[in-house]
Formats: C-alpha cells, sequence, structure tokens
C-alpha cells in the first residue's frame, strides 16, 4: 500500500534524479570540449545544449553573462530556474524528504548530503564562479555526478520493490528516455553548433559501448537506432520502456488507475520494437516529434495515476483493508 | 586537557556533577574523569562530527518566522546527564501516577460525572472556561481511557536537588526523537564512554509507541490496525521528529488532504484507493484538526474528522480536549487530583504555584512580584513568560495590570533554581541550567520511557531552555542497576 501522494513524489524524485545526472553528463563533457575550442564556437554549442534540455526561455530570462563558463554555470549552479543541476538535486531532496519515512535512511542520507554539497558551491555566488575558470561549477558537476551514481546504488541495493521503488524507477526511466529523445533531436540539421554522433552518445553515457557496435565516427542515424532500439543498453528508449511496462505491470495488479498509463507504454515499446526504424527514421523530425510527444504523454499517464481517486461513490465498491482484504464490519 | 567548571560556591542552584564543597559527586566521577583527558579542542572535533552527522542526517527543525524555511541542526552538548537507578525509579512511579491520574482526570471530564468537580477537588468554572476544554469531546470514550497515549512531564531539580513538576504537556509533546538520536550521535562521537556505565537502552520506543497505539485502536478494527501520523507537512518545526516516528513504528506519515472521510468513516487515499484508518496520531493542534468543528480556514485538518471520532470509527492519539489537564491554571491541582482519583500521596511534587483569581493568593504575589515567575496559561514554548528578578519596574508593573484584567488567564510561580551541570561553552566546560521531559506511554497500561530529553539553556544564567529560543539538549543516561556506582567510591 502506498499513499498517492507518496507516490507522486517517488516518481518526480526519480525524474529529477535521472535529469540531475543527464545535465552534469552532458555539461561534463561539454566542458571538456569548451577547452579545446574558440570561444564563439564553444559558446554556440553550449546554446544547443541548453536549447537540447529544452531551457531555452529560463536561459533568455537569466541574462546569462558571455563568459566561456557562464552557460555552463547557467546549467549547473543556477537556482534561479528549475533546469539547473543544483535546483533538480534540491527537488530530489524534497521529493524525498516528503517520504523520508518509507524509504532507506542511506538514500535520504545520500541525497541530503549531496543538497548540502551543492548549495555549498552555490553560496559562492555567480561571478566568483566565472572568475575560477568554471573550477566550482566542474567541481559541483563531479560531486553531483558521482553523488546521484550513490544515489542510484542505494536505490537499487536497498529499496524494497515495492510500489514505492515501481514509481521511482518509472520516473527515472521515463526522463531518461524523454531526454534521449530531445538530445538526439539536436544531432539534427547541419550546422557547426550540430553536436556529432560521438558527443550525443557521450551525452547519453552509451559511447564506450556503441563504440564496440558502431566504431569511432558513427553518424547520426546509426546513433539514433542505438539509443532508440538497442534491447540491452540500459540508455535506450527500448530498453527504458520494457522496464516501464515491466513496474507498471507490476502496479496495475492492485491500482486499476495505471491501466491506461500501461498500456500506452506497451503501445509504445511495441512500436519501437517491431516497428520500421529506418524507414520510420527517413523523416527523422517527425518520427523525433512522435515519440517525444508519445513519451511525454506516458509520463503524464503515469501522473495522474497517482492522483487518488476521491470520489465517494467508489468508497462502498472498492475499499480494501490491507492483509484480510475485508471491508470494516458495520 | 579541557577545564571543568563547578558553579560557583554562592550559587544556589543544584549543581548535578558537584556537591557544595566543590567534590565530584560519585555519580559522576567515571564520566568527569573521562572527560578531564580530553583538552579543548579534542571536545571541539567530537561537536564537529556530531554537528556534521546531523546535517547529513537533516536531523533538523524549521525556525519559524524565517522567510528562508532555515532548518537548523538540533543542537546538542557533548557532556551527557546521569541518573542513577535508584532515583530513575522514583521518578517513573511518580510519572506514572502522575500520567494515572491526569488520564483519570480527562475520562471524568469528557465522560465520566465530573465527580471531581462534583467534590470540589477542581473548580467546576476552572475547567469549563479553559480554552483547552473541548465541548465536542465530550461523551467521546477512548479505550483503557486513554486519552493521554503520549505525555510529556516537565521536571526540573530545585535547589536541595529535589525533582519537581513544572508542567505537564498532554497535547502534543515533542522531543522524543531527539532522545533517540542524541544517544546515536553520542555513540559515534564518544565510542568509549560505555566503558564506564551500562546505561538503558533507547532504541525501543517505537516498538513501545505502536503497541500501545494499536491497543486503543476502535473495536471493530481487527487485530491488525491500521496508524497513521498526521502531520502539518514538511515545513513544520517537528516534521524530522514526524517522519522519524513513522519510520520507526513502520506507519503511513499523512497530511490531512491524503484523509477523506465518508459516513464517519476515514479513509486513507492510496493508489488503490481507499483504505479505512483506525489510529490517527495527529501531531496537529485541536483547533486545526476537522475544519468543520474548528477553524474553517485550517488546511491541515481533514473534514469530518470530528464526526468520525465521535461515532467511534477512529481513535485520535492524544484525545481532542486534553487542553484542559495540561492548562497552567490546572497545574496548581493536580498532586489533589492524585490523591482523589489514586487515594496515594503524589511521588512528585509540584512547582510551588499560584492561582491569580483567589484575591489573597494574588494579593501575597503582588507583593513579590520581583521573586517570583509570571505564567500566562495559555502560552508554551517558554513565551510571555516574566521572570521577576530580571524584569524592569515597567515590566512588573504591565505584568500586574494584566493579571488584574484576566486573573484566570495568570499564574504566578515561585523560583526554582534550576539545576545546573557542565555544557560546553567556548573552551570550557561550564555549569548552565536544565530541565527533563520524560515521556510517558499509555495503552492498556501506563509506561514510562528511560530518561527523557534534557533540554539546557546555553546562555550562562537563563533559565529558558526552549530549542526555540537558543536551548540545546544532552544525551540523558538512566543507568542500569547493576551499572550504579557505588556510594562514596
Amino acid at each position: 500500500m502506498i499513499l498517492a501522494r507518496h507516490a507522486d513524489s517517488l516518481l518526480w524524485a526519480g525524474r529529477y534524479l535521472e535529469r540531475a545526472d543527464t545535465i552534469a553528463r552532458c555539461v561534463s563533457v561539454e566542458t571538456n570540449a569548451v577547452m579545446h575550442r574558440q570561444a564563439t564556437e564553444a559558446r554556440l554549442a553550449s546554446r544547443r545544449l541548453v536549447q537540447a534540455l529544452g531551457l531555452q526561455d529560463e536561459f533568455v530570462a537569466a541574462q546569462v553573462g558571455t563568459g566561456p563558463y557562464a552557460v555552463m554555470d547557467f546549467l549547473v549552479s543556477d537556482d534561479s530556474h528549475p533546469g539547473s543541476v543544483v535546483s533538480a538535486v534540491q527537488a530530489v531532496r524534497e521529493n524525498l524528504r516528503i517520504v523520508r519515512d518509507r524509504i532507506p535512511v542511506e538514500l535520504w542520507e545520500e541525497a541530503n548530503s549531496l543538497h548540502i554539497l551543492m548549495q555549498s558551491a552555490k553560496s559562492v555566488g555567480a561571478a566568483a564562479r566565472e572568475q575560477t575558470g568554471g573550477e566550482v561549477s566542474r567541481m559541483s558537476v563531479i560531486t553531483a555526478r558521482r553523488g546521484c551514481r550513490s544515489l542510484s546504488g542505494v536505490m537499487t541495493e536497498s529499496m524494497s520493490r515495492d510500489e514505492g521503488y515501481a514509481f521511482m524507477e518509472a520516473g527515472r526511466l521515463l526522463e531518461r528516455s524523454i531526454l534521449t529523445v530531445e538530445l538526439l533531436k539536436s544531432g539534427l540539421g547541419t550546422g557547426s553548433d550540430v553536436f556529432d554522433g560521438n558527443r550525443l552518445l557521450a551525452f547519453t553515457h552509451s559511447l564506450q559501448a556503441a563504440r564496440r557496435e558502431l566504431g569511432h565516427s558513427p553518424q547520426w542515424h546509426a546513433v539514433a537506432k542505438f539509443l532508440l532500439q538497442h534491447s540491452q543498453m540500459p540508455r535506450s528508449v527500448l530498453w527504458c520502456l520494457g522496464r516501464v511496462e515491466l513496474r507498471l505491470q507490476d502496479l496495475a495488479a492492485a491500482a486499476g488507475a495505471v491501466a491506461t498509463a500501461r498500456r500506452r507504454a506497451g503501445a509504445l515499446r511495441a512500436h519501437l520494437e517491431y516497428g520500421e526504424l529506418d524507414e520510420l527514421l527517413g523523416q527523422p523530425e517527425a518520427e523525433l516529434a512522435y515519440l517525444g510527444s508519445a513519451l511525454a504523454e506516458l509520463a503524464a499517464d503515469v501522473h495522474t495515476s497517482t492522483v487518488a481517486r476521491s470520489s465517494l461513490a467508489e468508497v462502498h465498491a472498492q475499499f480494501v483493508r490491507p492483509g484480510d482484504g475485508r471491508g470494516r464490519p458495520q | 586537557m579541557a577545564e571543568l567548571q563547578r558553579s560557583d560556591a554562592d550559587q544556589l542552584a543544584y549543581d548535578e556533577a558537584f556537591d557544595r564543597d566543590g567534590n565530584v559527586r560519585p555519580l559522576y566521577a567515571a564520566i568527569v574523569e573521562r572527560f578531564s583527558n580530553f583538552d579543548a579542542a579534542e571536545l571541539r572535533r567530537r561537536e564537529g562530527i556530531i554537528e556534521e552527522e546531523f546535517r547529513r542526517q537533516g536531523i533538523t527543525f524549521t525556525v519559524y518566522g524565517d522567510s528562508q524555511g532555515t532548518e537548523r541542526t538540533w543542537p546538542m552538548d557533548l557532556f551527557p546527564r546521569l541518573i542513577a537507578a535508584t532515583e530513575w525509579q522514583e521518578i517513573e512511579r511518580g510519572l506514572a501516577q502522575r500520567v494515572t491520574a491526569l488520564n483519570r482526570f480527562l475520562a471524568d471530564i469528557y465522560t465520566g460525572e465530573g465527580a471531581a468537580m462534583a467534590d470540589g477537588v477542581v473548580p467546576a468554572w476552572l475547567v469549563h472556561s479553559s480554552d483547552g476544554f473541548e465541548r465536542n469531546a465530550f461523551g467521546v470514550s477512548v479505550p483503557h481511557d486513554a486519552h493521554c497515549v503520549i505525555a510529556g512531564i516537565d521536571l526540573v531539580r530545585d535547589a536541595e536537588g529535589q525533582y519537581r513538576v513544572l508542567e505537564d504537556n498532554l497535547r502534543n509533546p515533542s522531543g522524543i526523537s531527539y532522545v533517540i538520536e542524541n544517544r546515536a550521535a553520542m555513540t559515534r562521537a564518544f565510542p568509549r564512554v560505555w566503558e564506564d556505565h551500562t546505561v538503558e537502552p533507547v532504541g525501543q520506543y517505537g516498538r513501545m509507541l505502536r503497541t500501545a497505539l494499536e491497543s486503543v485502536a476502535p473495536t471493530g478494527a481487527g487485530d491488525k490496525p491500521l496508524i497513521v501520523i498526521l502531520t502539518p507537512g514538511i515545513y513544520n518545526s517537528a516534521y524530522f521528529e514526524h517522519a522519524f516516528l513513522a519510520r520507526e513504528m513502520g506507519v503511513e506519515l499523512v497530511e490531512g488532504p491524503d484523509l477523506v472521510v465518508d459516513e464517519h468513516v476515514v479513509y486513507l487515499r492510496t493508489i488503490e484507493g481507499l483504505v479505512p484508518v483506525d489510529v490517527i496520531y495527529r501531531r496537529i493542534d485541536d483547533t486545526f484538526l476537522d475544519p468543520v468543528s474548528f477553524r474553517p480556514d485550517s488546511t491541515l485538518g481533514v473534514p469530518g474528522l470530528l464526526g468520525a471520532m465521535r461515532a467511534g470509527t477512529v481513535t485520535v492519539c492524544n484525545a481532542v480536549g486534553n487542553g484542559v489537564a495540561d492548562d497552567k491554571a490546572i497545574h496548581p491541582y493536580v498532586t489533589d487530583l492524585i490523591r482523589y482519583y489514586l487515594g496515594e500521596e503524589p511521588i512528585l511534587p509540584n512547582v510551588e504555584t499560584h492561582v491569580m483569581w483567589e484575591p489573597d493568593q494574588r494579593e501575597a504575589a503582588f507583593e513579590r512580584l520581583d521573586e517570583l515567575v509570571i505564567k500566562p496559561v495559555g502560552e508554551s514554548g517558554g513565551y510571555g513568560i516574566v521572570i521577576g528578578r530580571n524584569a524592569t519596574d515597567e515590566e512588573l508593573a504591565n505584568a500586574r495590570a494584566e493579571i488584574e484584567a484576566d486573573p484566570r488567564n495568570w499564574v504566578v510561580q515561585e523560583v526554582v533554581e534550576l539545576s545546573t551541570l557542565a555544557s560546553m561553552c567556548d573552551d570550557v566546560l561550564e555549569p548552565r541550567h536544565l530541565d527533563l521531559r520524560p515521556f510517558v506511554i499509555t495503552g492498556e497500561r501506563t509506561q514510562v520511557f528511560p530518561g527523557g530529553l534534557t533540554r539546557v539553556a546555553m546562555r550562562k544564567g537563563s533559565l529558558i531552555v526552549n530549542s526555540s529560543q537558543g536551548g540545546g539538549s544532552k544525551d540523558t543516561w538512566v543507568l542500569a542497576p547493576q551499572g550504579e556506582t557505588p556510594a562514596g567510591t
């Protein structure tokens, strides 16, 4: 049994954990590239990353400076918008705080420790961070990546595979799929700011694994197939959807409201598993747009399924008592 | 070596570790010796370990009035407070006796015949005019008459070392989580101090409380009642404790909107649908509990909860209306209530308290207000208290005017020179005033949890120990009988 509100918090904790991890990884990849590039070129590429992460509006509003590390700082340490690593870590912590009585103590403590470390970097101030040549933000990225791995490890090793775990894992994998599709979009086109295949693989933590299969200079099409359809790579959308479907299947046994999300996950998984992806990727923009919106709708369905049914008419028909399944004697 | 200071010879307060001649009391001999071997830097280092651990674990309380919602770590002093086994047995009996009588009093008021009032032990008008008296609780019985499942009784030691009851907290006493976390922190920071003592453990609270809560479930609940803790949410100053207790007991931590009432049954909103709730350990005040019966603007409570409680389908702990029995105006009558209900002499005396609605007592108090402590009956957390000897003439005149305007709202207590104990201040261990809040659990029977929360005023000379006002805490050791240091060593 899990409270609807707790299920929702765990779903979002999972989503924000994945988001913090992915942004930190992308920034880490980009930072290495910045050091080897001309300032203008580096800035263009960073802007493209901002766009891929869906943060254009926040970027404009934040009036980010022109220094070479300003974009990185915006993505890592700027808590004025919800898309930075520091904000995502804070959201993980706040969501886990709501459920701290039901999750392993270590999971809460890791999230809390990571939050404290990220806040201390934030307190240095943007100007001072820029003066260090991005050093502070680089350290924050390293801290965040270690912290996210640690959280992920505790989650996998210590959490009971109950409904709470199912929601948290579903949240992580859905967010991962959504971000993968968005990042793939940033490899389309011909401009100098378009990310090449290796960069896309590095952003999605798949470079090493893909190199064995795709070689050193994979084209976008091959990368897209790898990241969308690989059956054994935990970073591929197909793999993620397979797991989400399993988790939703577990949940649907007890919680009928999850059934819609489960059907949608199954349909989308089948689309990727059995669809003619080569043909579909003939029109890559259209296919990615479809996948992006289908994943967003699926995430929304999962969220909706946690919202408790409060219609009192349902009370008499379906209330349950854990353990014996009987209702209260009248 | 850290300097361990005893109280000044001319100080009136009872120093728990040193006698009047400056000799270490036998109870404290081993711990004083151990602390004497640490220099100030070492103590600071260990203090740092505790602070860091509390921060990492999020053992914090939220500071009210701070727009940032700042979470502050719980301040714990390094030097522990010790209570000898024989001394504790006396306290334990005294507390069980007191809480038993208070529960009888609450049952008498709400479901009994009002015998104590009819027999003149407590004036009926005083009971019925209490802010804590709740008409909605009238006729609502609680299994085992456990109106107060969790009580926190504030004790102080007077100049002779005698424990006295300063206040009863029968509504939502907090602090138990810090008792348990203080012990864990002490163990991490001073792993070897336990070599000299056998100390009563504190880890069993969750089990004790859960057993008590199960025992007060309504009769229709079956043998596995569903228990929840109702919290105002993450911004409440005691949220850490609410989450801690839910974890320790293995029950759900819920907020008002997680519950819904239909036809006088309370349900929990889960992803599987609505599940009936049997026992609610609420950590929100009476007036926020149910917007239908109390404050209509409360978003923390559950509409219809009181109806369900009155219908007997759910037990709310502590019961609604307990505030009448911990009203500071009722406090002076508690010793008589013990005699009345139990036919026993009170084991723990009260701090001497004068009631201001009795003209003789009022006039006598006015003669020497500058020697007394003036308390509004409706406040808690140390707010609104005027300590006569520290007050200006103007403050005393104001207090006098307020008492004359509404005598029911005030009590005046004799100053108790709260006992002192060495506490880490800058780089020396200096005596600071402290009190003790033991916790008493009532289900089928009344049990006292060993030790309790020792609160310490970290400002020199201050008698205000509340954490909201800069107070700290100490790990409190009740020594097991066999571990007691023999007298005279």
